[in-house]
């Protein structure tokens, strides 16, 4: 398991909002979704299964690099954190381990 | 567990926070310096941990509802925080493994937060809003454009749900849930899944860039359980682009 403590979150630089931005209007125009595809972090398929599964994803530039990147809550109550080292438009997802705070990783008591 | 990203604590900066299933709503408050603090329990205007209705009792080993809640048997499994009355501070969207949602309204300020000591139930009609399958987790966004938020949430037999608003900016009103995704019986094998699984966690952003909102499905796959094995589980992301 890969431990990054230097990563932290940017969230001094965000602005604080809780609606992320709108999509376009639509107008009447049905809104269609192409048949879901599982990402992966670098080969291997994201996977939260030694974690009690169940994961939960948030897609968030946590380093301030101008890109999102992604994060994944687990039935363990940790937080995955997958860099993206691609772009806005091609996202290269790589496993960073996962979310600490005040020095220990982030373990909320999830039952 | 569903990170989401609002100012909870009122100090300007954006914390993370998330719904549990022993049906409490963490905190981890954004720092000046950048990272988080360790997690905290959100509480009520009264001091008390915010929760649905029901919660695990640590000390007594049980599940216990909390006494004076209108939906003792309730248990929140997810928060999302949003203006819900455009009165200038986040209220909180609570949904419960029971698959309902409900609302506790911040009747403070957006830099002194005090939310409610009980939840209201949201209804469409003379229904509760509900999702198929039950286990609503809520997430906010604009969905169609319209300018109004709306509700998306996974469910309990898998799948993506869309609760539309209907209303006014500062008075919402839902239509019931309509599958943006629908849940499929037919999923492959946990292993290598030809779909989303159960208990799915949905996030609504803008994954490739091109302008538009794409759905992000955070899932459950499991083989059976068999007593005195190990029991094999997996929980996979999927991107569903907008076309």
């Amino acid at each position: 398991m890969l431990f990054l403590p230097t990563v932290s979150f940017a969230v001094a630089a965000l602005v604080p909002q809780a609606v992320p931005p709108a999509a376009p209007p639509t107008a009447s125009a049905p809104i269609r979704l192409a048949p879901p595809v599982r990402l992966k972090a670098g080969d291997a398929f994201i996977d939260m299964g030694e974690h009690v599964a169940h994961a939960g994803p948030a897609f968030l530039d946590f380093d301030a690099d101008g890109v999102r990147d992604l994060v994944v809550g687990n039935f363990s109550g940790s937080f995955a954190l997958f860099r993206n080292a691609g772009s806005a438009r091609e996202p290269k997802l790589e496993s960073r381990g996962f979310l600490e705070a005040e020095g220990k990783e982030v373990r909320i008591h999830n039952w | 567990m569903q990170p989401q990203l609002a100012d909870l604590t009122g100090d300007g900066r954006l914390d993370l926070y998330s719904g549990c299933f022993e049906g409490g709503l963490y905190v981890l408050a954004g720092r000046a310096e950048g990272g988080f603090a360790a997690p905290l329990a959100l509480k009520d205007k009264g001091g008390r941990i915010l929760r649905l209705g029901q919660y695990w009792d640590d000390e007594k080993s049980e599940w216990t509802g909390v006494a004076d809640s209108t939906f003792k048997d309730e248990l929140g499994i997810g928060g999302a925080a949003v203006d819900w009355d455009e009165d200038g501070d986040l209220d909180l969207l609570l949904g419960s493994n029971g698959g309902r949602l409900f609302l506790r309204r911040n009747e403070g300020t957006a830099a002194q937060p005090a939310f409610a000591l009980d939840s209201e139930s949201l209804m469409s009609g003379d229904g509760p809003l509900a999702v198929p399958g039950a286990h609503l987790i809520p997430t906010v966004v604009d969905w169609d454009g319209d300018g109004k938020f709306d509700v998306l949430s996974g469910g309990g037999d898998g799948g993506a749900f869309w609760f539309r608003n209907v209303g006014k900016k500062g008075a919402p009103r839902f239509e019931q849930a309509k599958a943006l995704l629908e849940p499929k019986a037919e999923r492959g094998t946990p292993q290598a899944p030809i779909w989303p699984g159960e208990r799915t966690q949905i996030c609504a952003a803008d994954y490739d860039g091109d302008g538009d909102l794409d759905l992000l499905i955070g899932d459950f796959h499991s083989m059976p359980y068999v007593e005195g094995q190990k029991w094999e589980m997996h929980g996979y992301v999927w991107l569903a682009r907008r076309e």
